[in-house]
């Protein structure tokens, strides 16, 4: 079985939710609630690279906001 | 299910509160009541938060499983912090990498003494707090946020480098509340702590248990036979046991062979971490065995998702091959078996299970690429934005709504419990200067699955197998030293350049050596 999830040849999406996570996502299913599309169509590859590029904070987005600090 | 979100650090500051004098720690050392657990967990807190310890910083507990282990644990928690268990037998560059990957400053240690050794091994300056060595300070619990990081676990990688998988209070108080109310746990338990510091299944033995009130039973540090562990259990009360399901069918098959009166206050046997055949819970539970729970689940989904209980009548009939089922989510806990368009399969096909719900972690501590693979967007959910875990497991689900487990989509094998990857042993073997070419796979002829390494040397500088696997020995944990090395000229390959496995030859059996 192969995982919709595993495949370089396929065209993939970065998606993006309210907590500021991110989720590879495959192109050709469509985008769950709550989720916007931040980058793609791409390969997977170039998916994972916005991703490290662009998720720095791990933390989410509303505890940052609570919080109120610079990180740890 | 619902109750009044309350974190675990103040719900077993809660605790300490309303029962004092209760047994809280009980070890071959001492005891520690509720009082003295939380006076010893606020002085080191108040130590931490001098260091400058607080919410988001991964503090790490270099202590044995007893007292200094609850004592360190509730001190981080108490401080805001957030828990990095290691494991102290675990080799210097394991340590290293852990510090080095989690970002860590602090440290937990009992004495000043062990913090010397410590910072030697990790080679790291970490400021540390001593669980015996705490000043008496009466400072407050903090507050955490739901969201707050609880604890930072690393498990297997597949690349060579531990995966930390970062775990918040909601998803732990979920976890310690839903077992709790599954296990049916009160005042009254008494529930052994076998599981090792590093290993999440001993935050799964003592939080449920401190949340209710009852007493986390420890005893001595080396691993005891089941024979052995009997007495033990008998001696000092225990009601509950966590083990890990190849460890409980050596126990249940011993009972089979030579029928016993189990210990007495034994009133349930939680099994997990490896798969287990349903011919053992037959024995058990004609033995006389108390109620068997087994429970499924990861590190990414706070440790158990699914639990399954077979009905006394279930058990009659059964193939006893079978392997036991990973049953049915917890309260909250959503399961989906997916195929590969991401459409949940019908009952009676096999899938891929995905995990949804508040047992899931935030994610692979600085590992935003990795944790974005595997959690993903959730379709399934009512609520918008939320995301899921593929588990890499193959399940599928039966006509009564109970998932079977039928095996990993990838390379993943559990050593001794422990989760491997066969990249990361890969990459442990390739680390010989000799070896040229590698490829491990993991053996299953006897009951506990094996690792045999295939490789090939450069013709310049020739190895033998022993000084491969005492290389690997020297510098990667236990689980990932492979039981075979044999020395192939080069590893069979298809056309296309990918392994043949079928062209390996097969890992011999082990000749039992002390018996």
């Amino acid at each position: 079985m192969s995982n919709p999830f595993e495949n370089d040849a396929a065209p993939y999406l970065v998606l993006r939710n309210h907590e500021n996570q991110h989720s590879l996502w495959p192109a050709a299913t469509a985008v769950p609630a709550g989720w916007t599309r931040v980058h793609g169509e791409d390969t997977r590859q170039g998916c994972l690279d916005y991703v490290e590029a662009h998720w720095t904070d791990m933390r989410p987005a509303s505890l940052v906001a609570a919080l109120g600090d610079p990180r740890p | 299910m619902t109750w009044t979100h309350t974190p675990v650090p103040l719900r077993i500051a809660q605790q300490a509160a309303r029962t004092p004098e209760a047994v809280a720690v009980s070890s071959p050392t001492g005891d520690l009541t509720y009082r003295q657990l939380d006076r010893r967990a606020r002085s080191l807190a108040h130590d931490l938060r001098s260091a400058g310890a607080g919410p988001e910083h991964p503090v790490l507990l270099g202590v044995r499983r007893g007292a200094d282990w609850a004592v360190g644990l509730l001190g981080i928690w108490y401080a805001g912090a957030a828990l990095l268990p290691v494991d102290l037998a675990a080799p210097d560059e394991r340590l290293r990498t852990i510090v080095a990957a989690s970002g860590t400053r602090h440290a937990v240690v009992p004495t000043h003494e062990d913090a010397t050794a410590l910072r030697r091994r990790c080679g790291a300056e970490l400021f540390w707090a001593a669980t015996r060595e705490a000043a008496p300070a009466d400072g407050p619990v903090a507050e955490v946020l739901p969201g707050t990081l609880a604890y930072v676990l690393f498990t297997s990688g597949s690349t060579g480098v531990p995966k930390p998988v970062a775990v918040a209070h909601a998803s732990l108080e979920h976890q310690a509340m839903a077992l709790a109310g599954r296990y049916g746990l009160t005042g009254e338990d008494r529930v052994l702590q076998f599981a090792a510091p590093a290993f999440d299944v001993s935050l799964e033995e003592a939080v449920p248990t401190w949340c209710t009130g009852g007493t986390a039973v420890f005893v001595a540090d080396n691993v005891l036979s089941p024979a052995e562990l009997e007495p033990v259990l008998d001696g000092r009360g225990v009601t509950v046991v966590n083990l890990p399901t190849p460890y409980w069918a050596q126990w249940a098959r011993d009972v089979d062979r030579r029928p016993r009166p189990l210990p007495a206050a034994l009133r349930l046997a939680v099994i997990g971490s490896d798969a287990g055949r349903m011919a053992d819970l037959v024995r058990w539970s004609a033995a006389g065995g108390p109620p068997v729970v087994s429970s499924y689940g990861l590190t990414e989904s706070t440790i158990t998702a699914t639990c399954y209980e077979p009905a006394p009548a279930e058990l009659a009939g059964r193939d006893g091959d079978a392997v036991i089922p990973i049953g049915v989510p917890l309260p909250d806990v959503h399961a989906h078996v997916l195929d590969a368009a991401l459409r949940e399969t019908p009952a009676g096909t096999p899938g891929e299970l995905y995990l949804g719900g508040p047992c899931l972690a935030r994610g692979y501590h600085g590992r935003p690429g990795l944790t974005a693979e595997r959690f993903v967007a959730d379709p399934f959910s009512g609520e918008p934005g939320a995301r899921m875990y593929r588990t890499g497991d193959r399940v599928v689900r039966g006509p009564d709504g109970t998932l079977a487990f039928l095996g990993r989509s990838d390379d993943q094998v559990k050593i001794r419990g422990h989760r491997v990857e066969l990249k990361e042993a890969e990459a442990a073997v390739a680390a010989h200067p000799a070896v040229r070419d590698v490829v491990v796979r993991a053996v299953h002829d006897l009951g506990e699955p094996r690792l045999a390494a295939y490789v090939a040397l450069d013709p310049a500088t020739p190895a033998r197998p022993e000084e491969i696997r005492d290389f690997v020995a020297g510098r990667a944990p236990g689980y990932l030293v492979p039981s075979h090395v044999l020395v192939l000229d080069a590893l069979p390959r298809t056309p296309g350049g990918k392994l043949d496995p079928r062209a390996l030859p097969a890992a011999p059996v082990p000749q039992p050596a002390h018996r």
